[in-house]
């Protein structure tokens, strides 16, 4: 089919169109409901990681509860003061009603076992606490100063503040099918799983959700009601909220409000500003309507194939908001030239005319778009694998609904718009022109400086996760965090787990004193390091009765004795994450310092990797697993792929480019624009300091698709308008770069001042990422739209239209 | 201290043994000792990192078993069964039925005043091994647990005036002027001791103050009462370890004897504890 005959149906068929496109709208609509967004840590992960496998093996193994932190600082009394016990036993009696807790700890119920003079006879730990004892405050103090086991997890060192540890049962059915999905998966680290075996997992999977969705709502609720809890006793004390689940659900919650507050915000400025620039409700009304279903149908869509949002992929439908409006501004613009050009009142002839000028490129520029993002599907990760799939489709809907839309809905109107270009507009595009014409060697040396600088900043270019600073310095939630984190032992969990070697064992003997050596010395190494918080494993309950037997150390048969005298509950509650016996491992659980200063983590595991190595135990009987293995791995593998990420966006583009424009001159042209671009975004993360983490890792895929939208455009127009004048066609004294710059140049002014200025709006929120997507983003964009109308007419003029007068000249 | 608590029961049953059984008990030579081999499962740790290098002190340590031999082994195993079958079908339900008889309120207050009767002899032990203050110590308790504390039922030597506890004997005296153990072994009814051991019990039981305060059969009647309250609190688990034991005889033996070496390896006094916590607390400041 010829683009004529595309264009006339397009403009012909529009009411059936139309209704097609409305029923389609319905059909989304139904899908919506089955759209997901998936924030949990396994969505980051390779299929069957390693790692991750191991993490989930060891949780199964030792079952640590799930916990969260209120940190009580108290206001008007000394923390040991009668006072601050009884706020204590309020609050702790309050949070206890709440239907899922399974206990409450605090200083004043822990069985303060220093106290116990001797380690004999049966031990009753509930017998030696402050609710049994009702110590005086100075014995208090004395009993938590330098305690082997509660400095940082319940009082921290400056003795200013008290944690209250709120552990929550764990939902039986739910951690059964966990189970059985790590049993399988344990497979996985031996060899590759059988079809059944992946089969088996999705349906254990399949069954698990439902019950987690569940879960998800009650702790939104639980933390809910805690903050209504603690908000009670604002009077007495300062209180703080922490741990990894509420850390969690600040992350949500926060990304939940900004889509709310930032999305109707941008919304809103993009139409004020469509408002402005085209002074025409049409002119609003058309991109919005466009928008609103291309991400319609794509949600509907995702919710059908079941493509999860990850925290990778969450910002997709922002991108399809750009890609849309991009078109749509590209036909509003060409369409209103049309307008100006023509006599024609009717308003279908237009459009085919419009349609036919526009049709080829924005279905390059899709292609290209979905090239560019479909490289990502070769980066080996799977939720970058699935961003790629998500980005593919979502620009094939955009430029899908956008062209069927726009005259379908076009065709509604009966006069045609006449009104002309605004004047900021007009300037730009003139001071761009002059500059691309009367100083090209200006341009390209910028460039070439540019590019330097650029290249400079992206090997400054670190990556770095900290969740923490995901929220921005000033909030509540910050603080609170930040709090918790450096006053109570951290925020990101990270075991080490010990396989004690046969030779370790010794007969009769539980846990022989070369094991609990090995332990010890491993757990002080952890402690060296000045991001890890809380480290706790046997060895604390070692140093407590070391401390009880009077700095004697304990023998190892005294060990077994201490172990065999507690009875099985106690010890499967006080050991039980720590200690497998029939596994033979040992546990140290810490958690790491978000807030450190300075924090290289990459840096960390490398060091502490090797430290591990002299410990005098075989490499593979040590692990080191838990969530900040995990992000760690995610991350670094992230980076890796980027470079080849990039490399193969590159290649795959100029191959299309080849494809496109079919001169290697003119592809080679076309792609330097879209290198500069991405160079320069990384380049400026680069320079100033902002870490590559997993929120901004896709931002140079990002780029390039923006970019590369602008350059398919420029230049499939210049390269039409160089053909009419070698042709003939037109007149030589408007030379093919008047022509671009008066058309597609004002299209590109449009869409990216509107697109900037309405995500500029992203700056004012808390979240940090958002801040960096909206920046960035807009700052890709203003970049894109000065290369594309500096440089990428220099080198046309220089390589392409110079040539082409050239022929033109030889013809004659 | 699980240790002490272990031997000084050992202590209390012999005196029993020795009233009920043995009529005397010569002292025997030393035995030649083996060259106590350290083993490096002792030793402080030596920790090499990124970090440096860094000595710690092990919370848990243990001893090769060629740390300590047992040349009597022969003859200690057949007492272990025999005491084993003592226990398990006399002396635990025996010590069941008193633990079942006896409230936990009223049994704290027995060990006060059994524990008040051996002041004397730990201060005795105390100026032999030149810690003064600690004689003080005892004999202040001594004075004030048998008066105001009611015959040394109750300890307000401890709660009213702070003054902790600190009891020794004359087997850690003679440890302490570098007296060698001699040799393990398993004494008949009183289980695990070692030549040193014996010799002190022996030697301080004719100074046990009961003696000088009661007349026979009270005397006896006391000694059993005291012997059956101090094994009460353990007959359990005399029964869960040698349960689970693949060779109890080699557990109690070992646990015995790690306890010794561990003792004499790192006493326990307050100095030894105080210079531990300033080298904890140097260790957190730097």
């Amino acid at each position: 089919m010829s683009k004529s005959r595309i264009a006339n149906a397009l403009v012909n068929q529009a009411q059936w169109l139309l209704i097609l496109f409305l029923l389609l709208a319905a059909i989304a609509a139904y899908g919506l409901q089955f759209f997901k967004i998936d924030a949990s840590a396994d969505t980051l992960l390779v299929k069957n990681n390693r790692l991750y496998i191991q993490t989930q093996m060891m949780n199964k193994r030792f079952a640590p509860q799930e916990f969260i932190l209120v940190a009580v600082e108290p206001k008007n009394a000394p923390l040991f003061s009668q006072q601050t016990f009884s706020l204590l036993q309020a609050m702790a009696e309050e949070i206890n009603e709440l239907p899922r807790v399974d206990s409450v700890t605090h200083m004043l119920n822990v069985p303060l076992l220093s106290q116990i003079d001797s380690l004999q006879g049966e031990i009753d730990p509930d017998d030696w606490t402050w609710e049994a004892k009702q110590y005086d405050p100075k014995t208090m103090q004395d009993i938590f100063s330098d305690h082997p086991l509660f400095t940082d997890l319940l009082v921290n060192k400056a003795q200013s503040a008290t944690a209250i540890q709120i552990v929550f049962k764990h939902n039986q059915a739910l951690q059964a099918l966990y189970h059985q999905i790590t049993d399988i998966q344990a497979q996985a680290l031996e060899g590759a799983l059988s079809d059944k075996q992946e089969a088996d997992i999705q349906e254990l999977k399949a069954q698990a959700e439902p019950i987690e969705a569940e879960l998800t709502k009650q702790r939104k609720q639980e933390i809910e009601a805690l903050y209504k809890i603690i908000a009670s006793y604002d009077d007495q004390a300062d209180l703080y909220l922490g741990g990894s689940y509420v850390l969690g659900q600040q992350l949500i919650d926060i990304i939940e409000s900004d889509l709310v507050t930032f999305g109707s915000a941008i919304g809103l400025a993009i139409c004020v500003l469509l408002l402005l620039f085209f002074k025409s409700i049409r002119w609003v009304m058309l991109p919005v309507i466009c928008c609103g279903f291309s991400v319609l149908y794509t949600m509907g869509l995702f919710g059908f194939l079941d493509l999860r949002t990850t925290v990778i992929s969450a910002n997709f439908v922002a991108l399809q908001l750009i890609l849309t409006l991009a078109i749509v501004i590209h036909l509003i613009v060409e369409f209103r030239q049309c307008a100006n050009q023509s006599n024609e009142e009717d308003i279908k002839p237009l459009l085919v005319a419009t349609l036919q000028r526009k049709l080829a490129p924005c279905f390059y520029a899709g292609l290209t778009t979905s090239v560019g993002f479909g490289s990502l599907i070769f980066s080996g990760i799977q939720p970058v694998v699935t961003f790629g799939w998500m980005m593919i489709i979502a620009t094939i809907i955009s430029i899908v609904t956008s062209l069927v839309l726009f005259p379908a809905i076009l065709t509604l109107f009966s006069h045609k718009d006449m009104r002309s270009d605004g004047g900021l507009s007009r300037g730009f595009i003139s001071l761009t022109r002059k500059i691309s014409m009367n100083a090209p060697n200006t341009v390209v040396l910028t460039t070439v400086v540019i590019t330097v600088f650029s290249v400079v900043g992206l090997l400054r270019l670190d990556v770095e996760n900290s969740f923490l600073d995901y929220f921005a310095d000033s909030t509540n939630v910050h603080k609170e965090l930040t709090f918790i984190d450096s006053q109570f032992g951290g925020s990101t969990p990270m075991d080490v787990v010990v396989t004690l070697p046969d030779e370790f064992q010794k007969q009769d003997v539980t846990l022989s004193a070369k094991s609990i050596q090995t332990l010890q010395k491993i757990q002080y190494v952890l402690s060296q390091y000045e991001a890890t918080g809380n480290i706790t494993s046997i060895v604390n309950f070692t140093e407590l009765a070391k401390q009880i037997n009077q700095g004697q150390p304990l023998t190892e048969y005294e060990l077994t004795v201490i172990y065999t005298l507690l009875d099985k509950s106690l010890r499967d509650k006080l050991l039980g994450s720590y200690f497998s016996p029939e596994h033979n491992q040992l546990r140290i659980s810490s958690r790491i310092q978000d807030s450190t200063e300075g924090l290289d983590r990459q840096q960390f595991m490398d060091t502490l990797s090797a430290d591990m190595k002299q410990m005098g135990l075989p490499e593979e009987n040590v692990t080191i697993t838990n969530l900040f293995v995990l992000y760690q791995d995610i991350l670094q593998r992230l980076f890796t792929s980027q470079i080849m990420t990039l490399g193969i966006v590159y290649i795959a583009l100029f191959v299309v480019l080849l494809f496109i424009f079919k001169q290697l001159s003119i592809a080679t042209i076309a792609l330097l624009p879209n290198i500069l671009t991405t160079l320069v975004v990384l380049g400026v993360m680069g320079w100033l300091n902002i870490p590559l983490d997993l929120m901004t890792i896709t931002i140079a895929a990002i780029a390039m698709g923006i970019a590369i939208d602008d350059t398919i455009h420029f230049v499939h127009r210049y390269l039409e308008s160089n053909d009419a004048i070698v042709t003939g066609a037109r007149q030589r004294q408007s030379t093919a770069l008047d022509n671009t710059f008066s058309s597609v140049g004002y299209a590109l002014f449009y869409t990216t001042s509107v697109i900037t200025l309405g995500f500029s709006l992203l700056s004012f929120s808390d979240f940090v990422p958002s801040i960096l997507f909206g920046l960035l983003t807009g700052f890709a964009m203003v970049f894109a739209l000065i290369v594309d109308t500096t440089l990428l007419p220099v080198l046309l003029e220089r390589f392409v239209g110079r040539k082409a007068l050239k022929s033109q000249a030889h013809d004659v | 201290m699980l240790n002490i608590i272990w031997r000084s029961q050992c202590r209390f049953l012999f005196s029993l043994c020795l009233v009920l059984l043995i009529t005397g008990c010569a002292s025997q030579p030393d035995m030649q000792i083996s060259p106590q081999q350290q083993s490096d499962l002792s030793d402080p740790l030596v920790v090499e990192s990124s970090h440096g290098t860094a000595v710690i002190e092990p919370t848990v340590v243990g001893y090769e078993d060629t740390a300590y031999d047992d040349p009597l082994e022969f003859i200690n195993r057949p007492i272990f069964t025999f005491n084993d079958y003592l226990y398990r079908y006399a002396l635990i339900p025996i010590g069941k039925g008193y633990n079942w008889v006896m409230p936990d309120a009223a049994k704290d207050n027995v060990s006060n005043f059994f524990n008040n009767l051996g002041e004397p002899l730990s201060a005795l032990n105390h100026a032999l091994q030149g810690e003064g203050k600690k004689t003080g110590k005892n004999v202040g308790r001594f004075l004030i647990n048998s008066t105001v504390g009611l015959l040394g039922f109750f300890d307000p030597a401890k709660h009213w005036f702070d003054i902790e506890e600190e009891d020794t004997n004359l087997d850690k005296t003679l440890r302490h002027y570098d007296v060698g153990y001699g040799a393990f072994l398993v004494l008949p009814v009183l289980g695990q001791s070692d030549v040193r051991n014996l010799f002190s019990t022996v030697a301080e039981s004719p100074l046990a103050p009961i003696r000088h305060v009661t007349d026979e059969p009270q005397t006896t009647y006391y000694l059993s009462w005291e012997a059956i309250h101090s094994f009460s609190g353990r007959a359990e688990l005399y029964e869960k370890l040698r349960n689970e034991s693949d060779d109890p005889y080699a557990f109690f033996r070992n646990l015995y004897m790690q306890d010794l070496l561990r003792d004499k390896q790192y006493p326990t006094s307050p100095a030894s504890i105080n210079k531990l916590r300033k080298e904890k607390k140097d260790d957190a400041n730097e």
